[in-house]
């Protein structure tokens, strides 16, 4: 692992999916008036052609894209996390997940990683997309994660929700670290057994020791 | 790929009866069930699958999914499923469930879910386009799933997107679960909605094969998606029907089956 502070790396992901669609033509991208803000403005610049944007309508997105898949595409949906799991819910269980259907669903703007109010908060897209059947969530740590989890997810038959912040992302682990999706990364190693943190995606530095509350042993 | 085969409506006025037999001799496996939707589309499900779509080539949606009996009776009727097959219609663990599912034969999408047929059709001709295919999607919708919004969003992205190779066929029989669709609120002017956002319309009798013939013949002229508005009747004209029975979800006591199968067989003779 490195040492704060991070370097950064812009765009991870657009530019991943753009690798993994030249070399693999089953790859479409769909979006929904959000292409800057989903890193898919690359998407668009290099592979006109597979590039479609359904417009502010992701209910209507989520059904073209399970019907995309079913004629043998590997479908790229992205939009912030907020739209694309609790505007569209039915359509991903019964359009994709239900179905078991090759659909990638990219939500940006974790959390209250948004600027904006709870209209772009997502903070119930996990939990809604973990009930459904068939159906992968993941969520990278870092650059280095999120490079690697474009390939991952599409060599991944089925559907997944793929969690990410969007534009300049931190390198967290060393170069040649690999994600696993079956797998959790131990980041911090105390002696300590009072406090365990158990944690996913891309966040702020890890606290350090010596901000812990004092009757606290080091994190694990 | 071949021409379509030419019109027949004599033989195609027969395949309609016979669904009409079949749906009606599966809903009274339960003694109840979505015979009015059956009767109403059995003219559209005959030409359908008597021509004018090419099996193995072209698609098929089915989005209203209580649809499916008369899927089922077409698909058995043309030699596309087992005819001993129908009489599990809608038994516990039966592969032609009364509502489709992913189980459902024939058909290459059958939603059950309203509203989301349109949109898995856009699917299959943006994938035929980039395919370079030249392929027909033919979806299926009702009048009632209108209501749903998701209907109409489709309805504006496949004309912008100008998909000349797909074609809606919707049985507007003015039938939903609360009574005539017009009690409920306000579609019409359909083909005008339609036109509006961008389709090709032809609107005809759902209950003429010839009307309905010309019009999916017509999908071969002009630019952009086009619709067939079928007006139907929610009982097929069956006239041992009592006008004032629940269309939706018809309650078929073996009398019942009994009547409905003689005018069946009186129009076949």
């Amino acid at each position: 692992m490195r040492e704060p502070p991070y370097r950064t790396v812009l765009k991870p992901y657009g530019a991943a999916l753009v690798e993994l669609a030249r070399r693999r033509p089953d790859v479409v991208c769909l979006g929904a008036d959000l292409t800057r803000q989903t890193e898919t403005d690359l998407f668009r610049d290099e592979i006109a052609d597979r590039f479609i944007n359904i417009g502010m309508a992701e209910a209507n997105m989520l059904s073209i894209a399970g019907g995309l898949a079913r004629a043998g595409h590997t479908v790229f949906v992205n939009t912030f996390g907020v739209f694309c799991t609790r505007r569209c819910f039915d359509q991903i269980a019964m359009s994709v997940a239900y179905p078991n259907l090759n659909v990638k669903i990219v939500g940006f703007m974790p959390g209250l990683s948004s600027p904006g109010g709870p209209s772009h908060q997502a903070i119930e897209d996990v939990a809604l997309m973990r009930a459904l059947p068939n159906l992968t969530v993941v969520e990278p740590a870092d650059a280095i994660e999120t490079k690697q989890v474009v390939a991952a997810i599409a060599d991944r038959p089925g559907p997944v929700y793929l969690r990410l912040k969007r534009g300049e992302i931190p390198l967290i682990f060393d170069d040649d670290h690999r994600l696993d999706l079956a797998k959790a990364q131990i980041l911090t190693g105390g002696e300590g057994t009072d406090v365990c943190i158990i944690a996913s995606g891309i966040r702020r530095p890890w606290p350090r020791r010596e901000r812990l509350p004092r009757t606290a042993s080091p994190p694990r | 790929m071949g021409d379509a085969p030419a019109l027949d409506p004599l033989a195609l006025r027969r395949l309609a009866a016979r669904i009409r037999v079949c749906a009606t001799n599966m809903v009274a496996i339960q003694g109840f069930g979505y015979l009015g939707q059956a009767l109403s589309s059995a003219e559209i499900f005959a030409v359908l699958f008597g021509g004018a779509m090419r099996f193995g080539h072209d698609r098929f949606v089915l989005s209203p999914g209580h649809y499916v009996i008369g899927l089922y009776a077409a698909a058995a009727e043309t030699g596309r499923l087992d005819p001993a097959k129908l009489a599990s219609y809608g038994k516990d663990g039966a592969e032609l469930e009364a509502i489709g599912s992913e189980r459902t034969p024939v058909a290459d999408l059958v939603c059950g879910s309203l509203g989301q047929g349109l949109s898995g059709a856009i699917g299959f001709a943006l994938a035929a386009r980039l395919a370079g295919e030249d392929r027909y999607v033919f979806a299926f919708l009702s009048d009632g799933e209108m209501e749903e919004g998701q209907v109409w969003e489709a309805a504006m992205f496949a004309a912008h997107r100008r998909l000349d190779r797909l074609v809606v066929v919707v049985d507007a029989n003015n039938s939903q679960v609360d009574g005539p669709v017009t009690s409920v609120t306000t579609l019409e002017p359909l083909a005008e909605k339609w036109r509006a956002f961008g389709w090709r319309v032809a609107e005809v009798n759902g209950h003429d094969v010839e009307a309905l013939w010309q019009a999916f013949a017509s999908r071969h002229e002009g630019a952009g998606p086009l619709v067939i508005i079928a007006r139907t009747d929610i009982l097929g004209g069956i006239r041992a029907i009592p006008p004032t029975i629940d269309g939706h979800f018809i309650k078929l006591d073996s009398a019942l089956q009994a009547a409905i199968l003689d005018e069946l067989e009186a129009a076949l003779a």
